[in-house]
This record gives structure tokens, sequence and C-alpha cells, in this order.
């Protein structure tokens, strides 16, 4: 260290701080409060906007699946449905033939394993968002 | 406060005790508020920056991994927070308050000791208001923390050679506004 050095030590020596303020701790804590309310507040608006999208997402996909399901498998025509129902019996008749038809299909198989899927990744939602939930309590 | 039993409270804070953190902010809280003061320029402004780096230094205490000692790092939240804050703000730099110089009357000693301060304080303030705010950080880190060049280079993410290039140019402005005979010769 040379001189030079030595006289900006001495005259930044005068700018030390060896004392904290009474309040600042006490500031830093109620800081460290408001900031984990708005953190809380912005992650359950957070959650809720992800509930929301997984649930429109989830009634879109349904929407589709049945729109698909009904064009390609039941193949309804409405004006056929309502002139049928003017004969009840066969009516039903027909219906229960169609609903047989699309649940004993060998064809259908596939639909069951989509619909176990689905059903499986939605438990796991369930799950994993718990578990997500309650380790986020714990850190807090 | 020895670096292990630092360590071993940062640890406690991440596991949940979070009352443990005021102990930190009392241990390291004179020095970010000396180096800020030293930026920003007034008492109010530097508290409430440095409660602020405490804050987010809070929220980021699982990034800390200790690589490098926690002053460092506050110092490194303290760097970038001055910066934007500064830049945000689009203030100068204040006039160091006097407010907070002690005041020693009671005998001849020390009063002229506080004269020699508050001396020392005004020449101090004509320093930092000729510099940059990145220039009176690292000035501040240098002389008044005693940091080394490394830890400046860890704290600013400046390179080494370009931290010591900076404090040389630092040195040749204030050798300019001291008016003083003093020899450029930083190595």
């Amino acid at each position: 260290m040379d001189s030079e050095d030595k006289y900006l030590k001495d005259i930044f020596s005068a700018g030390v701080n060896d004392a904290v303020p009474f309040s600042f701790v006490a500031g830093v804590n109620r800081k460290i409060e408001i900031e984990r309310a708005l953190r809380a507040k912005r992650d359950s608006r957070k959650e809720i906007i992800h509930q929301a999208v997984f649930f429109v997402t989830a009634l879109a996909m349904l929407i589709a699946a049945f729109i698909y399901i009904s064009k390609n498998y039941f193949d309804i025509n409405f004006s056929v449905t309502f002139s049928a129902a003017e004969d009840f019996n066969s009516g039903v008749k027909s219906a229960g033939l169609r609903l047989k038809e699309v649940f004993l299909n060998p064809d259908s198989v596939v639909w069951y394993i989509i619909a176990l899927n689905t059903a499986l990744l939605v438990v796991l939602q369930q799950v994993m968002q718990r578990k997500l939930h309650a380790s986020n309590n714990k850190n807090k | 406060m020895c670096r292990e039993e630092e360590l071993k409270i940062i640890e406690k804070i991440k596991a949940g005790d979070s009352l443990l953190y005021d102990r930190l902010v009392l241990e390291h809280s004179p020095k970010i508020i000396s180096v800020i003061r030293g930026v920003v320029g007034n008492n109010e402004d530097s508290e409430e920056i440095a409660q602020d780096v405490f804050v987010k230094a809070f929220f980021s205490l699982d990034k800390f991994r200790g690589d490098s000692s926690f002053a460092t790092w506050l110092f490194r939240i303290a760097y970038n927070m001055a910066i934007s804050k500064m830049r945000k703000k689009r203030y100068s730099f204040v006039d160091i308050e006097k407010a907070k110089l002690p005041v020693f009357i009671n005998d001849q000693y020390h009063e002229n000791e506080a004269e020699e301060r508050e001396r020392k304080f005004i020449m101090l303030e004509k320093i930092l208001k000729n510099l940059e705010t990145h220039e009176r950080f690292l000035i501040m880190l240098f002389y008044n923390q005693d940091k080394s060049i490394k830890e400046i280079s860890q704290i600013t993410g400046m390179g080494e050679s370009n931290v010591k290039v900076t404090l040389h140019r630092i040195k040749k402005k204030l050798a300019v506004i001291a008016d003083s005979k003093m020899e450029v010769s930083y190595g």
C-alpha cells in the first residue's frame, strides 16, 4: 500500500459505520413479513390461474372428445333420434344397441386406455399439488 | 462471528428458524449501510436500500451455496440493488449527512478529533460526489471495507484486471479532485 492508498484509506475511514440504528432490524423484519404476505398472495393467485387453465383445458378436451365420439361412433342424427322418440320402445332398443356396440366394441379398448390414463393423470396432479402445497407450508 | 458459525446459522434459517436471521442482519448491516451510504449519499435512502438488500437476501438464501463468504454474497446483492435503484430513481449523489458524526466536545483532544473527522468527511463527500455510481461502490469496497481485488471482482462480476483498471482510473480522478500531489501508481 503506497502513501496515496494510505491517505485515501484514512479519508474513507471517516465513512465507516459501526452502529446500526435501533429500528433497522425491526424494519428488516417488517419488510420480510410484508414480502412474505405478498408472495403468499402471489402464489395463491398463480395456483388459481393454474387450476383455471387446467380446468378449461380439460373441459375443452372433454368437449372435443364428445364431439369426436359422437361423430365417429354414435353418429347421432338428431332428427332421426327425435322421430324415433315417438316410438319409445324402438328408441330405447336402438339406443341400447348403440351403447352395446360402443362399449363392447374391441376398438373401444383404445378409449378405455385413454380414459384410464386421464384418470391417472388427474389423480397424480392432485397428489403432486397437495405435496407441493404441504412442502410450501413447511418452508414458511 | 466465524464462517462455520455463520454457515450453521444459515442452515438453520433455511430449515425454518427465521428468527436467527436477526443475528446475520446485526452482524453485517454496519458494513452494508456504510458502503451504500457512500454510494447514495444520505442516511435515509441508504438504510432503506440496505433493508431491501437483507430482505432480498432472506428470500434468496436457498441460492447461497457458501462458495464465497456471506458478506461477499450480501455485497453482491447490495451492488446490484444500489446500481438499479440509482438508475431507476435517477437521483444524483446527495451530500453525506453529517448528522451521524459523533460530537466530542468534552475536552480539547476530542474536539480536535471531531474537527479532523469532519474535515475527512468533507473530503470524502467531495471525492464521492465526483464519481459514477459503480465507481463509488468500488472505491468504498476497496478503501472503506478493505476488500481485495479478488473479492471486489466476485462482488461486482467484473474481471480482476478490469477492477484494477477501474480502480486505477478512479484514483487518477481522485488525484485531480483532491488537488494533491499524490502519485498515481496503483499496481
